[in-house]
């Protein structure tokens, strides 16, 4: 079983959709990525795995407990990042993250410390004046200053500079490490590329695909453009191979199937010039998004 | 504990600011009273020409009026409207402190129940209002005491008893909006319309005839003449008070328990 589990979960507000018959299991130790656009239905199964919401249909639990009854001991090991994050009016972040970390029975100031250095943040400012970057590193440190054993991420890189979000990065690959299962939302494909094991894939509020980052990529297309000295063997192009264009010795096509078993047949030719490319996760993605 | 401190240490200012003022207009008001005293005779003859309606609107009783706690009494109108402002603001500000502040998911996603983060609050809020209004009678006391007339003790601990439940009142409200609104801008325009309907309600009386007005008008369940006299409230309008406070106070809860906090 799962860390995380959610069956046949289910949220209406009202008449319109939330997420319908979600259905989860996500391993202890591994990075989830939960990726789709906007409205299809991220946020609606966070919020609910964090009892924010409560469920139509279906039940999730976490750590084997339900998430709705025994909600109090989940949170004790769950560190949780918002898309935007809001606090109190005039409170130094220092302070903001001491009543954070009074919630939880252990000491969390080494942590705290730790943390705002390595995301360089000054403790001792007013979080009303920091910029919207700097309080999303608050957000980072409030969500991990107990060391939680699930980490929820949702959309959680906005505002972060390049270098900032490779940190951020660094420190999730470090608590992952650690032992902590990370799910994290978003949908910006390559950053969830970088870092996820698994994704699963929402559209319109139900789960389309759920698989690993290597399958999902293993079985698509691999674009290959190349140039020849001799022509073409006669029944070299086959039935895995679309979108062929031939144009004198410059030839390219798309290629789905075995990358070995193009390569064998690759090495009979003649070969100038060739570039063969993967398509990225967001090619992967508008397949999906694209089939209706 | 800590969300109890944290909301005692977040209305800290303030009430000390609301508790500073208070004793200021019991003690400076009270300081007038031999003035009025001396000159009774002709300010009564003068009154008596007056509207009767405008003497009731301003709850005000000649007969009464020249003893010092019904004198008391005249000015606790004005203290009455500032603790039911003080009662709503703190109960609106508590209670709906994250929906304001957009921090729901900062809190609701620690390990602490519903039922607890609710139960402290309303533990601060009654905290700070039984302070305030301890340190005001205090000051009143000995507001009294410089002047030196002599007055009922037990009927100044009633007219203050009162005071405290019509603020509990007005905080319960301010609770109730506080766990049911799904969006707070800020709490000074519903603190201010419901406070001031209230008020206008109050008086009006001497217009409206209808005595089931007195139901909902919470200025009007404890008459302080009339709980200085028979040294009693009037047991109905206890028990309904009471009731309404339950009333607002465990509805709220049930809300807040079972809500869903949206994205914004």
């Amino acid at each position: 079983m799962g860390i995380i589990e959610t069956k046949k979960l289910t949220k209406y507000y009202g008449k319109s959709r939330g997420i319908v018959e979600v259905d989860l299991s996500i391993e202890e130790g591994e990075i989830f990525g939960f990726i789709g656009p906007n409205g299809a239905g991220k946020s609606t199964t966070i919020r609910l795995l964090l009892d924010l919401i409560k469920p139509t249909q279906g039940s999730a639990s976490i750590f084997g407990l339900d998430c709705q009854k025994d909600y109090r001991k989940i949170h004790e090991e769950i560190g949780y990042l918002p898309s935007e994050v809001f606090y109190y009016d005039n409170m130094k972040v220092k302070d903001l993250l001491a009543y954070s970390a009074s919630f939880y029975r252990k000491d969390c100031s080494a942590k705290i410390k730790e943390l705002a250095k390595r995301l360089d943040l000054d403790l001792n400012r007013k979080i009303d004046d920091l910029s919207y970057g700097n309080k999303k590193k608050v957000g980072i440190v409030q969500g991990l200053l107990h060391s939680p054993k699930v980490i929820i991420l949702d959309e959680p890189t906005g505002g972060l500079d390049p270098l900032m979000q490779q940190t951020f990065f660094e420190i999730l690959k470090e608590e992952n490490k650690r032992g902590a299962t990370v799910l994290f939302s978003s949908h910006i494909l390559s950053e969830v590329q970088k870092i996820c094991d698994r994704v699963a894939i929402i559209k319109d509020g139900k789960i389309v695909r759920i698989d690993t980052m290597s399958s999902l990529k293993e079985n698509t297309y691999l674009k290959v453009d190349m140039e020849t000295k001799s022509l073409l063997p006669e029944h070299f192009f086959n039935g895995s191979m679309n979108n062929v264009k031939v144009n004198g010795s410059e030839v390219s096509f798309l290629y789905n199937g075995e990358a070995n078993e193009l390569l064998k047949k690759l090495s009979l030719l003649d070969v100038s010039r060739i570039s063969m490319s993967e398509p990225d996760l967001e090619e992967i993605f508008m397949h999906y998004y694209e089939k209706e | 504990m800590n969300i109890f401190t944290f909301e005692i240490k977040s209305n800290l200012k303030s009430t000390l600011i609301w508790m500073l003022v208070l004793c200021l207009v019991a003690f400076l008001f009270l300081q007038i009273f031999p003035i009025f005293y001396e000159s009774s005779a002709s300010l009564i003859e003068m009154l008596q020409n007056y509207p009767k309606e405008l003497l009731i609107a301003l709850d005000f009783d000649p007969d009464q009026f020249f003893t010092v706690l019904g004198f008391y009494s005249f000015i606790a109108v004005y203290i009455q409207l500032m603790v039911a402002f003080q009662g709503i603001i703190v109960g609106l500000g508590t209670m709906g402190r994250e929906t304001r502040t957009r921090t729901s998911e900062f809190l609701l996603t620690k390990p602490v129940t519903r039922p607890m983060v609710f139960a402290m609050k309303v533990a601060s809020i009654f905290t700070i209002l039984a302070v305030t209004n301890l340190v005001l009678l205090i000051a009143t006391i000995f507001g009294l005491g410089v002047i030196n007339e002599p007055y009922s003790m037990g009927g100044l601990l009633l007219v203050s008893l009162s005071t405290f439940i019509l603020q509990l009142i007005f905080a319960s409200i301010g609770i109730f909006c506080g766990a049911t609104f799904r969006k707070l801008r800020s709490i000074a325009p519903v603190s201010l319309s419901v406070v001031f309907g209230f008020f206008v309600l109050n008086m009006l009386k001497g217009v409206f005839d209808d005595p089931w007005i007195r139901y909902f008008s919470p200025f009007q369940f404890f008459d302080k003449f009339d709980i200085i006299s028979t040294r009693s409230f009037e047991p109905v309008f206890l028990m309904w008070s009471l009731a309404l406070i339950v009333l607002l106070v465990g509805s709220s809860f049930i809300i807040f328990v079972r809500k869903d906090i949206h994205a914004l």
